[in-house]
């Protein structure tokens, strides 16, 4: 659906022409995000680079009631920055500068193209960081992170990014500009703030984050548990947690990754192992060993072989390398692969990794699991190839059974991904019409027209309203949109 | 018949004419300057809630949500002739599953019975509240204790909601699982907006192991600006949960709070040591495990005796209490205006708190009898010098003879444009706590 000629100037009068693409091998590289099974070709991508120009872009959309999508770095997982029905991608990452940073009250203001990992390096050196720390943190924006209420290893003890800002500047599907909050928190009235993150950019686009940034613990601790098998694994996670123990990280790696890993990185991994635990313990030094005894005899107790320490910060370093490198080694072993993010009561791990894998099985596919294990956030990697439309249909069949495992553990949908494109269908199984309503008005206060990413986040009432309480059938939208 | 008469009458008949309560003697024991309820009811199931809403929807009565009536003073005031819609029947422990950390909870459930179930597990919420506070009074006022340093507010801790929206309608949002984003997080909306959007019936929360130790220390200082400075120092670099810094206080006193393994305690403890070997600084153990910002330093009601210009001691009863956001490195320029500005305005400034990291408040006295040429206590003019001195407070309570024409949380604000939208889309016609919250919620 081409542009009309109107608003191709309106765009091309906000941000100068040079930076408006409309060429299709332009548009080719925005047509998916981290998830590359839903494709949608964008009417155009238009680069900004303030807020002002966030703002013109959006009043010229909004005056052609014309959908645009927000795009930070395009790592999502979850088909978020897909533009649906031609819509007009803004892309952010060129607003990436850190505006100011408050040592002594540890907050910082930044745009919202700044990549993750970017900020903490700019405070490393007077020992502060920001916490959420997802593992895509060398590449995706804070932007991004806002929009989905990311997370990562550490939010298990740090919290979620939703825990870390205190204030947005944001631009309205109209093309007004409000403030949310700011660097003491929330304000008066509604928590907007902690509202508009996790809203997968369907409330308007923030072009500012006030966060918080977290003092570095004064010692850390890092064990590698080994493990005959996932299940023993997860009983370990499952034990350490019901001993009232809060590690800062608690991720399972199964076999298939910790063998990519180890043929890709070499880096010393037990690939005979049937799964390891990447452990982490920070705070004062005095406690640390003594907690450090108790995390390796809740493994020991679930049937852990060997329990490791990293005698250094480069083996420390080493460790999370391969955790945050997994996806990428999983790229080696298969030409796709499809990674789910469901979240199950700690205590349910075990019995739902066995039901995956036997899903995986039965589909004639391999399962491999990397995940925030602490928090319950699983993420069952299926792994098949695109080209060949028998295993397209036999992962999707699969992720299907992985779903509905997931919430009959009394589990939901996503704990860090996102609903996106890609799980809109399965939100009426762990919403009522009512609730979903709720939200849907929620989101006509920011966006009555929806304009702002629409199809995302929360099904259309049309999807659910016509047959009344009944939960409805979507065919869930695959491949080219 | 008349609205209320109305809707008195049909709540009779649907939830029972036990349980409509209109008693002139029990309406006047609740009555409050900002809340004179002209009937409670107390429904017994999240359904009769549901039907009480869409009763109210029908006769056009407004109602206001109550647990345990310990803040129904904060906000603006409400309508004359709304009916008080009391959750303590819905007092149940759902499910706790300790395994999981998670605790599932009806919203009329008293704090302090949470807690002693949480604690038979050894887990709790890591929070410090008034025993008779229901959980849903808690989250409806988001007033978090001091141990949101180490905690985080209550906010951080919640998990999934079930409300009756302001159409009657029953609906959840979030889960019970620690980590989720499905779905809006509409939880955040319900948390602190003051029983305006829904009636909050069911939370998940989050839980805590309770820690191996757990003390509070005390720290005095003879002078003001040198202790408050050592104690943002020792904030700043040590893991404390919870401190609370007391203005002017003579001593200056602060508590800490320490919530800690055996050998973290320990640290903890030598370090405070450390940094106050002389110098005026003294260190004391309280006893207690528990801070309590509302009533810190502890002492009664009635304030201790303030002493005169003249030499005449007086015993001065609070008139109102103030809150603002603040960061640490201005408190201390903010409350001395604060205390000049009172003293102004025929008040004084009874003590100042200053809840680590982000949260001050202030207490005044007024009607001091006979304070030579002291002008009459005007808590308006106060509250609007105030606020045009760049101080955004929030009135928190008042004395039945202070009043106040602004609103208690200030002027309107560009983003009370989208939450009057919220209220419209999720409250339309108006009948939670209306007139109580931010420009005219
Ligand atoms: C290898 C790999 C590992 C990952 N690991 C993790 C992990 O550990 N934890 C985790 O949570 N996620 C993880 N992710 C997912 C992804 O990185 C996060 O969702 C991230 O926050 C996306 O950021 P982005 O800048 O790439 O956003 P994009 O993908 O560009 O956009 C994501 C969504 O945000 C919206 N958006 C972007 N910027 C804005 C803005 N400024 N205002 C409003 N809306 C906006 C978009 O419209 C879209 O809906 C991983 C991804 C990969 C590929
Ligand atoms: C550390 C600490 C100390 C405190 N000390 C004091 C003190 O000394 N004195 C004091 O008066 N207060 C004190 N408070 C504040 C007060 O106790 C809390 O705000 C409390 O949560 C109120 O609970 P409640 O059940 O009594 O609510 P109520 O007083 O019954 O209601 C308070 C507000 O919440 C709304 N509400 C109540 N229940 C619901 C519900 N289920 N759904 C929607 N809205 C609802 C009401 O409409 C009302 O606006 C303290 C709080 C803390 C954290």
């Amino acid at each position: 659906m081409p542009l009309s000629a109107t608003l191709l100037a309106a765009l091309r009068e906000a941000v100068g022409a040079a930076n408006v693409q409309t060429q299709a091998d332009e548009l080719f590289v925005y047509e998916c995000d981290g998830l590359t099974v839903d494709r949608a070709t964008p009417g155009a991508v238009v680069f900004v680079h303030s807020t002002d120009e966030v703002a013109k872009v959006v009043r010229a959309c909004s005056e052609h009631t014309q959908p645009f999508v927000a795009r930070g770095a395009g790592t999502g997982l979850s088909g978020g920055a897909v533009a649906l029905n031609g819509a007009v991608v803004i892309e952010l990452a060129r607003m990436n500068r850190i505006l100011e940073v408050d040592l002594e009250n540890r907050v910082a203001l930044v745009e919202p193209g700044v990549v993750n990992v970017h900020l903490t390096k700019a405070c490393s050196e007077r020992h502060l960081h920001y916490a959420p720390d997802p593992s895509s943190q060398g590449a995706c924006t804070i932007g991004g992170n806002v929009a989905e209420n990311s997370g990562g290893p550490h939010t298990l003890k740090y919290g979620v990014t939703v825990n870390h800002v205190l204030g947005l500047e944001v631009v309205l599907p109209s093309g007004e500009v409000v403030e949310l909050g700011g660097p003491h928190g929330k304000g008066q009235g509604y928590d907007l703030v902690g509202l508009f993150v996790g809203s997968e950019g369907t409330f308007g686009i923030a072009t500012k984050a006030w966060v918080k940034l977290t003092p570095n613990p004064e010692s850390v601790k890092t064990l590698l548990a080994v493990f005959a098998s996932v299940d023993e694994a997860s009983r370990a996670v499952s034990g350490i947690i019901a001993a009232g123990i809060v590690p800062a990280a608690l991720e399972l790696i199964d076999q298939t990754i910790v063998r990519a890993v180890e043929q890709w990185l070499h880096l010393g991994f037990p690939t005979d192992a049937g799964a390891v635990l990447l452990i982490e313990l920070d705070g004062l030094r005095d406690g640390l060993e003594p907690l450090a005894d108790r995390v390796m005899r809740c493994c020991r107790e679930a049937g852990g072989l060997d329990v490791r320490q990293a005698k250094d910060e480069k083996e420390r370093l080493l460790l999370w390398k391969a955790r945050k490198q997994a996806f990428g080694a999983v790229g080696r072993l298969s030409p796709s692969y499809y990674v789910q993010d469901g979240v199950i009561p700690r205590s349910r791990l075990p019995g739902v990794l066995a039901q995956i894998t036997a899903s995986a099985e039965r589909h004639g596919l391999v399962n491999a699991n990397v995940f925030h294990a602490g928090d319950g956030n699983l993420h069952p990697l299926i792994l098949f190839d695109e080209r060949d439309p028998r295993q397209v249909e036999a992962a999707l069949a699969c992720n299907e059974e992985v779903m509905s495992a997931v919430i009959e553990a009394g589990g939901m949908l996503s704990g860090e991904h996102g609903i996106g494109l890609e799980k809109l269908h399965f939100m009426p199984r762990v919403f009522s019409p009512d609730d979903l309503d709720a939200m849907l008005r929620v989101r006509e206060v920011f966006d009555p027209r929806h304009l702002a990413n629409p199809h995302k986040a929360i099904p259309s009432r049309r999807c659910w309203e016509v047959k009344g309480h009944e939960p409805p059938k979507l065919e869930p939208p695959r491949r080219k949109l | 018949m008349s609205g209320l008469a109305g809707f008195l009458d049909a709540a009779r008949r649907s939830l029972g004419a036990e349980q409509v309560l209109d008693a002139p003697a029990l309406l006047d024991a609740l009555s409050l300057p900002q809340a004179r309820p002209a009937a409670l009811l107390r429904p017994g199931s999240v359904e009769e809630i549901a039907l009480a809403v869409k009763l109210a929807n029908e006769h056009r009565v407004p109602l206001l949500p109550c647990g345990g009536w310990t803040a129904m003073h904060y906000g603006d005031p409400a309508p004359a002739g709304a009916v008080a819609l009391s959750l303590q029947r819905l007092d149940r422990l759902v499910e706790h599953s300790p395994a999981d950390m998670v605790a599932t909870a009806q919203a009329g459930l008293a704090f302090g019975a949470f807690q002693d179930r949480l604690h038979e597990h050894g887990q709790w919420l890591p929070f410090e509240a008034p025993a008779t506070a229901t959980l849903g009074g808690l989250l409806a006022t988001d007033r978090s204790g001091p141990r949101r340093l180490g905690y985080g507010t209550l906010r951080d801790q919640v998990l999934g909601l079930t409300v009756v929206n302001g159409d009657g309608v029953v609906r959840k949002c979030g889960g019970k699982v620690v980590k989720n984003v499905t779905g809006y997080d509409l939880a955040k909306l319900y948390i602190g907006s003051l029983g305006t959007l829904g009636v909050i019936v069911e939370a998940t929360f989050k839980l805590r192991p309770r820690p191996e130790t757990s003390s509070v220390q005390e720290l005095e200082h003879d002078d003001f600006a040198a202790g408050f400075k050592l104690v943002r120092e020792l904030v700043q670099r040590l893991p404390f949960v919870a401190a609370v810094a007391g203005f002017p206080g003579k001593p200056f006193v602060a508590q800490l709070g320490i919530d800690a393994s055996p050998p973290d305690h320990a640290r903890l403890l030598r370090e405070l040591e450390a940094a106050c070997p002389s110098g005026g600084a003294r260190l004391r153990e309280t006893g207690a495990t528990h801070l309590d910002a509302e009533e810190f330093p502890p002492r009664p009601r009635r304030l201790r005796a303030v002493t005169l210009t003249d030499g005449r001691t007086v015993e001065p009863a609070l008139a109102a209490r103030l809150t603002w956001p603040a960061f640490a490195g201005d408190f201390p320029d903010q409350i001395a205006a604060l205390d000049q500005l009172a003293a102004s305005h025929g008040f004084g400034l009874m003590m100042g708190f200053f809840e680590f990291p982000s949260r001050a408040s202030a207490e005044l006295f007024g009607s001091l009898e006979g304070g030579e040429g002291a002008p009459a206590p005007d808590l308006d003019g106060m509250v609007k010098a105030l606020r045009k001195a760049g101080l955004p407070v929030t009135v928190t309570w008042t004395a039945a003879e202070q009043t106040l024409s602004a609103s208690a949380f200030g002027p309107p604000q560009p983003a009370w444009e989208l939450m009057r939208g919220i209220k419209r889309a999720l409250d339309p016609r108006a009948v939670l706590n209306p007139g109580r919250f931010v420009e005219g919620i």
